[in-house]
């Protein structure tokens, strides 16, 4: 987005709707947090 | 070294503040989704004096200082982002015509700025100058008793509401000399184009213009020929405070939020904010806000003083732009799945505070300035 300058936050461009669309990966199915969890669960068990 | 607001500031804060939450916040969903210019919180401040806040008084002016200026922005902007960007723009426009201007033109367009007859509007950027802001191809030609603007801006704040815009044209190709102009609405050959759709601020005109043959008389000039660049780039030093300002104040509102939020949201048999995840998130965000305010007071203090404070000021935007940013994403994660949700503020938060790393001089630009700075 930031590429794209001002052009990035219009609609016309797709930007600023992959950046909309990206944000709720990080949320659902598993938050970044539980995967942090479930990772260094894994790691701690050896 | 005291770090304390004065009386006058700490009376501006809670002014601004109460006016804030009380008429600006509850509509700020609404305008948000109807991409509407909130017309009612423009005449709010005008009523009140926040429109007019770095000119004197003999020009209906505040003449509230650059540090209760900052202080009133970030609690408009917490409110109501676009509303706090309308605010920015409109205050820089008459700061600029009060140290550049004529005594004609202070006298005609300051009190109908600080007034709320319309807001103010800066025309630089143009399709093929953003961050080349001086690489812009509207001309200026001289004709008899005034000049003939061609060309076109865009992503101009205020455009569709202003009752003067301060626009920036080429006076002369070779060697290249810019020079800046008012411009009246209304003027023949004067256009205002469609609003842009955009990720955020939606409530915040943002049009295109273009000059056909326009005609202005010579005493539209603001400044001496060739002045153009000085007077816009003196305009966004100014200006960065304004934004850095918006940018604490929203991250601030998406930072009470997730606090609540965390408080109150329970999983695994407690209160989220036990975690220390969600703890550091909000300890990080906290403190970036925090050091990002000291370096707009910081800014806002040099300009005061009447001391340099381009440096200081670029600093102040880069920081609490990305700063912000950086603390609205983590509201919406801890917000979760509600975070995404239209019925909790943080995502348009994080909307409305995606575009303060790009406009009025992007952050790559601000490292640019940063850096010529020190390197000298």
């Amino acid at each position: 987005m930031q590429i794209h300058g001002g052009y990035g936050y219009i609609n016309e461009y797709p930007a600023e709707r992959h950046f909309r669309d990206a944000k709720i990966t990080e949320i659902y199915e598993g938050t970044s947090e539980i995967q942090r969890l479930v990772i260094s669960a894994a790691l701690l068990k050896g | 070294m005291d770090f304390r607001l004065t009386d006058e500031q700490l009376q501006v804060e809670e002014m601004v503040r109460a006016l804030s939450r009380k008429e600006f916040a509850p509509r700020a969903a609404q305008v948000d989704e109807e991409s509407r210019y909130p017309a009612e919180n423009h005449r709010r401040l005008a009523e009140l004096g926040l429109l007019g806040m770095l000119y004197p008084a003999s020009f209906g002016g505040a003449e509230a200082g650059p540090v209760s200026y900052a202080i009133a922005l970030r609690e408009v902007a917490a409110g109501c982002a676009s509303t706090g960007v309308g605010m920015a723009v409109t205050n820089m426009t008459g700061e600029t015509i009060f140290r550049f201007g004529s005594d004609a033109q202070r006298s005609l367009y300051l009190p109908m700025l600080s007034g709320g007859k319309g807001a103010g509007a800066f025309a630089i950027t143009e399709p093929g100058a953003g961050s080349d802001a001086g690489g812009l191809s509207t001309f200026a030609r001289e004709d008899g008793d005034g000049y003939v603007l061609d060309g076109s801006k865009v992503f101009i704040t205020n455009g569709a509401h202003a009752c003067v815009t301060i626009v920036m044209a080429l006076t002369r190709k070779s060697p290249r000399q810019i020079s800046a102009f008012l411009v009246d609405p209304g003027t023949p050959g004067f256009f205002i184009g469609k609003g842009e759709h955009k990720m955020g601020i939606k409530g915040s005109d943002t049009v295109s213009l273009s000059f056909e043959e326009c005609r202005v008389p010579k005493s539209s000039m603001l400044g001496a020929p060739g002045e153009g660049l000085k007077i816009a780039l003196s305009a966004l030093d100014g200006g960065r405070i304004g934004i850095a300002s918006q940018a604490i104040g929203i991250a601030r509102s998406a930072l009470a939020t997730a606090t609540e939020y965390a408080r109150d949201r329970r999983q695994f048999g407690q209160a989220i904010g036990e975690f220390q995840a969600i703890q550091w998130k909000l300890a990080d965000a906290a403190t970036e806000l925090d050091a990002a305010q000291l370096l707009a007071f910081r800014a806002a203090y040099l300009k005061e003083k009447g001391v340099p404070y381009s440096k200081e000021a670029s600093m102040a935007k880069l920081f609490a732009t990305e700063a912000g940013n950086r603390a609205c994403h983590a509201a919406v994660q801890v917000l979760g799945g509600y975070g995404y949700i239209r019925e909790y503020p943080v995502e348009r938060n994080l909307r409305d505070i995606r575009v303060t790393t790009i406009y009025e001089g992007t952050s790559e630009i601000q490292r640019l300035v940063i850096s010529r700075a020190l390197c000298g």
